[in-house]
């Protein structure tokens, strides 16, 4: 028994020593919650400098994975305890309603006090930006500081290029190129093509692609608004698209069920020709195999197509500013100075990432280049998003056309559907 | 011929077989995790072959370093044992009261304690933060332990109950007719019978409180007060995960809670035999 107590009383004590530990204030100016582990190191000795510089100190602290980053800030903004800069890692129809809630900061005059917002890549602050008349009933104006910007295009193995007979210099311009060149590939036993099809959001980049392309800016909205219907021949073409690569054999075994990482390990050890991957890849496959001999191009065209072509992409990654801090002003100035040339020269080495620093980009080595360049053409800015319930329809239906379940007529149609059930629910709510 | 025995044989020999192929199933992946670690980034992805081609022992020394193993050693171990300890008494204590004690509600405030059972820990994160920040214990050891001793109170309260309920009345009347209290009971008769559920409940605590990641990283910020878990973070990029690090990390990480769980595999096997003789 006495054993007993006295075990009771010293984990009891163990445990009251701890009570008596309160949380301790920290000595900070600029506190940052962000989730990229890997470039803590580079965003630590920013700070350093920073502090050396003004005297004002910044730490950044990194939660991740992203899934328990954002519950932290979600869990924070309702304690009301964010952080002086962040990133809630939201689409826009949540980062409207941070904003709505008074969580994050209009920036706007200081983007435009010393042009601060001519240094970005336009199309990153696009994103990062609201317009008047949004429908989420946000205040017009800048919310967000852009980091870096990236972009998805499609990279492709030299030597399997080679191997195929192919010249590995000359890239396929057009769909139809794009098609013969995977048929001589697979001709060759080569796996022509790789992604993470498997996760929906990339199926749904690749396609959103030629939707910009046959569509438009305005026939996007025009779908989004439903004027638009899914069944409409250009949505079939663009279906059509994966079921002829399907049909062909064209793309890796299991693609439908492969995550990004995989799809990245596959092209990075030569299983597969072709990957359609983002900038990130560049970091990626040097980690992996830094002797693999590749190269990028664009996203075939479809020469029928009326409107440009566009690339998923725009701003990387970004932080928000809180606009309940009482260091909300140090935090932007902090951030002007992050977004400098200097500090996104280097940032970009460090990380291998593209700088959102347009001016910052000129040494960046060649791939990552022709990633910087295509941030122009990336998704342009949408007042209007597409209710998410649709958005899924449609990527698992490209999933089911890729396995043979659908045809791209019923594909189109199964999406329409959706459409239609989410209109007619959106009527009866209001 | 001695078909008995010939049939004896080939059932233990296709038992031994079917364990063989689950213990390799099992063992397997730990043997890939030492077995990558000791590998360079490029060998993991370029080569499946089961030993690295060079042995790269530097690798744990780095993954230490630069995970700042030593720092959150000690808070895990902290953790852990106040954690498992304050699991154990309550449960224990509450499960006998359940068990053997009459009291208005009892039934409903035992299936309102299961019923939490079906929570999931992400869901309860935003109000779990708030009473924390409420309470003055956002950031704090207290705040993360009592979340942990309270996530681990409904299962141990569940399985201690059955436990409680199964041992016999008659052990206790004849104690309570020799002048034993109630605590005595349970302190001298039940507790030592429910020996292999509480060496099990120890186990499945100190794995669940040392395998911890998200409510720590939720309710702290400081990082001296994080837990090991945390430590292997910093090799999991967002895009690069750096495999041969991360894997000498967990490798280290793992050492200790394989040793408890040795050591208290012993004492269930104990615990069964003891609670054999309890009917």
């Amino acid at each position: 028994m006495l054993r007993a107590v006295l075990c009771l009383f010293a984990v009891s004590a163990l445990f009251f020593s701890s009570c008596s530990k309160e949380a301790v204030e920290l000595d900070v100016d600029v506190m940052v919650w962000h989730w990229m582990t890997d470039r803590q190191d580079a965003f630590e000795k920013l700070a350093k400098d920073y502090f050396t510089k003004t005297g004002v100190k910044v730490i950044f602290e990194t939660y991740a994975p992203s899934d328990v980053y954002k519950n932290k800030i979600s869990a924070a903004a309702t304690a009301n305890l964010l952080p002086e800069i962040f990133n809630p890692m939201a689409n826009k129809k949540e980062i409207a309603s941070y904003i709505n809630a008074g969580f994050v900061a209009d920036i706007t005059d200081d983007m435009n006090k010393d042009n601060w917002k001519d240094v970005f890549f336009q199309r990153a602050l696009e994103n990062l930006s609201f317009e008047e008349n949004n429908e989420w009933g946000v205040k017009s104006g800048i919310y967000g500081v852009p980091i870096d910007v990236s972009s998805m295009l499609i990279y492709y193995n030299k030597d399997l290029f080679r191997q195929a007979g192919l010249d590995p210099e000359i890239t396929p311009k057009t769909w139809g190129e794009f098609v013969a060149f995977a048929k001589k590939l697979k001709a060759n036993d080569i796996q022509p093509f790789v992604s993470g099809f498997g996760e929906n959001w990339i199926i749904g980049a690749f396609a959103q692609s030629y939707q910009w392309e046959l569509f438009g800016k305005e026939g996007i909205l025009s779908t989004i608004d439903g004027v638009i219907p899914y069944t409409d021949a250009r949505w079939v073409k663009i279906f059509n698209l994966f079921k002829e690569l399907k049909d062909n054999n064209l793309l890796a075994t299991g693609v439908v069920t492969m995550i990004n990482k995989d799809a990245e390990r596959g092209f990075a050890t030569g299983k597969f020709a072709m990957a359609f991957n983002g900038s990130w890849g560049v970091n990626v496959y040097n980690s992996m195999n830094p002797n693999l001999n590749y190269g990028v191009f664009y996203l075939p065209i479809l020469p029928e197509a009326q409107h440009p072509m566009r690339f998923f992409g725009g701003e990387g990654s970004a932080f928000y500013v809180n606009s309940k801090s009482p260091n909300k002003q140090k935090a932007i100035d902090f951030l002007k100075w992050f977004t400098s040339e200097e500090q996104q020269s280097f940032l970009s080495k460090a990380t291998s990432n593209i700088p959102a620093n347009k001016n910052a980009s000129s040494d960046l080595p060649p791939i990552l280049k022709i990633f910087a360049e295509s941030i122009a053409n990336t998704f342009g800015q949408l007042q209007k998003i597409e209710d998410w319930q649709v958005v899924n329809v449609l990527n698992t239906s490209l999933q089911s056309v890729i396995i043979g379940e659908k045809t791209p007529q019923k594909a189109a149609k199964d999406v329409q559907d959706e459409k239609a059930r989410q209109m007619k629910n959106k009527k009866a709510t209001a | 011929m001695d078909f008995p025995k010939l049939k004896r044989s080939i059932s233990a020999t296709i038992t031994h077989f079917i364990l063989i192929i689950v213990s390799l199933s099992c063992v397997f992946p730990v043997f890939w995790m030492v077995s990558s670690s000791l590998k360079t980034q490029e060998e993991v992805f370029s080569k499946m072959s089961l030993l690295p081609s060079t042995w790269n022992w530097s690798n744990y020394v780095t993954a230490f370093v630069k995970a700042d193993f030593g720092q959150y050693f000690l808070n895990s171990v902290f953790y852990t044992v106040v954690g498992v300890f304050f699991v154990i008494f309550i449960s224990t204590l509450a499960a006998y009261a359940f068990a053997r004690l009459e009291f208005f509600g009892k039934s409903f405030f035992f299936y309102l304690l299961i019923a939490t059972l079906l929570i999931p820990i992400p869901g309860v994160f935003v109000p779990l933060f708030l009473l924390l920040k409420n309470l003055s214990l956002l950031d704090t050891r207290t705040g993360l332990l009592l979340c942990y001793i309270s996530n681990g109170l409904a299962f141990a309260i569940f399985l201690l109950k059955g436990f409680f309920d199964e041992l016999p009345k008659e052990v206790e009347e004849a104690a309570l007719i020799d002048g034993c209290s109630r605590f005595g009971i349970y302190y001298r008769i039940a507790l030592p019978l429910a020996k292999p559920a509480i060496a099990t409940l120890v186990i499945m605590n100190a794995l669940t409180i040392w395998n911890e990641f998200l409510l720590a990283l939720v309710v702290l910020q400081d990082k001296a007060k994080m837990p090991i878990q945390r430590g292997l973070m910093v090799f999991q990029g967002t895009f690069v995960t750096d495999y041969p690090l991360l894997m000498a990390g967990l490798t280290i990480a793992t050492i200790p809670i394989v040793i408890v769980y040795l050591y208290m595999q012993k004492h269930i096997i104990k615990g069964i035999a003891a609670g054999a003789l309890k009917g």
